[in-house]
């Protein structure tokens, strides 16, 4: 584990609890098996972080989101959010960023801005 | 109503005709477009027309039916209605997925029975296309809108090994195999170009290719064997199993049982050219044991030559590709099969591979083209799908009275031409493509309102230290590498 790791509570402090989280124009939700959503509200949002906490969970929330037949939903950027830790390759592979901290989504931000011009 | 084309494969020519005949009768849908007499001209014929229905018979003169459909890529919405007077292959047949297995003679009634049969699962597997439109369009958009390739990504959890995540995502685990369909399929339609990742072996009865793999008794099929080295004696030339020249178990000796000299030194005095299977089941030695693959799936023990083979492909979107993500063109997999014989690249690709034959005896330039209505999609989208069928052939028909006798044409998907120019040289292929394109535009232009097409082409000139699909991937690169 990088040194890093050890304060992960701090970097995230007061964030770790949030659902939604804006960056200028886009609104993120973040999503965990603690903290079920309703599918329909997905559209709300620009895109949506899932908490990586089990990998079964994770798995089937990706797959229910990209099997959606809406096309707000299934094109969705989606992000996987672990504070630690390797992810799955196939996981990582079927979302459009991985991220370790809470306090800086401007990476997500941007990815999300590029999918939104390209649709 | 769409034709269903059919290949009759019959080397008894009395019989050949009957057979066509109940073709002609049994249903007003089916098209024989070719009576095939031997296993070459049924190989030839099979590789021009997309063939819906075969009917084939099982002894021909220079290759039997099994021969025939290893030596094809065997479509899989394909029917396949064996014709044979000999009822021993009905198992073989099976391990081909035969639709149906007719035994000489047989009556109209039984043949029509056999033909409906064929029909509706023709239409089941038409109507899964649907489906499988609709999922490619949410690969395409997927992969578009991230700026990605569809890429295989190894994965043992996987019914294939690979797993695409951009479309299997939407497949449960039973149909994950369907992905490389609608990615083939994609493929012919010039929504992608794929590049070859690896070869991978599944189960022919369920696709699984998570195979336990072994050797088996060609008798008996039992895998329990005894494998022990064969040994050849130089000085006396026995040649018998390691453990008729071992003394006794304990010791490392070992005696020719022949002239009961010591055998000393391998590759001096003696030599292990081989192995040797003794089965454990039935006692049968032998040398060339069945390689096996046994599905950990479904439970079928399939001979490996059995097995499908298919490629694993990375695909990227093509222009079209590009445009069915952003819905400015309609996909429909195999909407535009009737026109296979005017969008068909593989002809193309045997007249190429002829014409790199042809260079590499005589002295002369050929050049081939690419040529593609950029903004066709533009027009497609409001003329609908056999406004779209009308035009191709118009276009085509176009074509084919302005060129020359020794050049063709056929369309690579629905807005790109492929040229072949049989020796010319680039600027004469340049001022022919460029007098094809201004009757094009004019009949675009009179047909539809004044629509303004936008061409972009791109030529070469035939290298024939090249393969035909080299030429074909350098001309439609600069068309891809374009957003």
């Amino acid at each position: 584990m990088a040194i890093d790791d050890f304060f992960i509570d701090e970097d995230n402090e007061g964030l770790e609890g949030k659902r939604v989280f804006e960056v200028g124009d886009l609104k993120f939700l973040k999503i965990s098996d603690q903290e079920p959503v309703r599918l329909e509200l997905l559209k709300d949002y620009s895109g949506l972080i899932i908490e990586y906490t089990r990998q079964t969970f994770t798995l089937e929330m990706i797959k229910t989101i990209r099997s959606h037949d809406e096309e707000q939903v299934y094109l969705m950027p989606l992000f996987l959010y672990k504070s630690y830790g390797d992810y799955n390759e196939v996981l990582s592979e079927m979302v459009d960023g991985t991220l370790e901290r809470l306090n800086n989504l401007n990476g997500i931000a941007e990815t999300t801005d590029i999918i939104q011009k390209r649709l | 109503m769409k034709k269903i084309n059919c290949l009759i494969v019959e080397d008894d020519a009395a019989f050949q005709k009957v057979a066509y005949r109940m073709v002609q009768k049994a249903d007003r849908r089916l098209n024989p477009v070719g009576l095939a007499s031997n296993g070459a001209e049924a190989i030839e014929m099979y590789n021009r027309y997309d063939i819906d229905i075969l009917f084939l018979d099982i002894h021909m003169p220079d290759m039997s039916g099994f021969e025939f459909l290893d030596e094809v890529e065997i479509k899989e919405d394909m029917q396949i209605i064996l014709m044979t007077g000999d009822e021993d292959y009905a198992l073989q047949a099976f391990e081909y997925g035969i639709t149906d297995y007719l035994l000489k003679p047989f009556s109209a009634i039984r043949f029509r029975k056999s033909v409906t049969r064929a029909i509706e699962r023709l239409r089941s597997e038409g109507q899964a296309s649907s489906t499988e439109n609709v999922l490619l369009r949410k690969a395409l958009q997927l992969a578009h809108s991230r700026n990605m390739d569809i890429t295989p990504i190894p994965n043992r959890r996987a019914k294939l090994g690979y797993t695409y995540p951009l479309l299997t995502i939407n497949l449960d685990y039973e149909n994950e195999h369907t992905a490389l369909d609608i990615l083939e399929s994609a493929e012919k339609e010039g929504l992608v170009n794929g590049d070859f990742i690896d070869y991978i072996y599944s189960c022919n009865n369920c696709y699984n290719s998570l195979l336990h793999f072994r050797e088996s008794c060609p008798k008996c099929q039992s895998s329990h064997l005894k494998i022990e080295d064969l040994v050849h004696h130089f000085p006396c030339a026995y040649v018998g199993p390691v453990s008729d020249f071992v003394k006794s178990e304990s010791s490392e000796i070992m005696e020719c049982p022949k002239c009961k000299r010591i055998l000393k030194h391998i590759g001096v005095d003696y030599d292990k050219p081989s192995v040797m299977y003794t089965c454990q089941q039935c006692d049968h030695e032998f040398q060339d044991p069945h390689i096996k693959a046994k599905c950990h799936d479904c439970g079928a023990d399939t001979r490996v030559e059995r097995l499908v083979k298919r490629q694993i492909k990375k695909y990227k979107l093509t222009k079209l590709g590009r445009d069915a993500a952003t819905g400015k063109y309609n996909i429909n997999l195999k909407g535009f099969d009737e026109l296979s014989d005017i969008i068909n690249d593989e002809y193309f690709l045997r007249l190429l591979k002829n014409e790199i034959g042809r260079k590499k005896v005589a002295n002369f330039e050929s050049t081939v083209a690419a040529l593609q209505i950029s903004n066709l999609t533009d027009l497609y989208q409001v003329i609908g799908e056999q406004g779209q069928k009308d035009l191709i052939i118009e276009l085509f028909d176009l074509l084919n009275n302005e060129l020359h006798s020794s050049d063709a044409v056929i369309f690579k998907d629905r807005i790109t031409m492929l040229f072949l120019f049989t020796e010319k040289e680039l600027e004469k292929a340049q001022s022919l493509i460029g007098k094809y394109k201004n009757r094009l535009s004019e009949l675009i232009k009179d047909n539809f309102d004044g629509f303004e097409a936008n061409f972009e082409e791109a030529l070469m000139l035939i290298e024939e230290n090249k393969e035909p699909q080299f030429h074909l991937r350098q001309l439609m690169s600069s068309f891809n590498d374009q957003e």
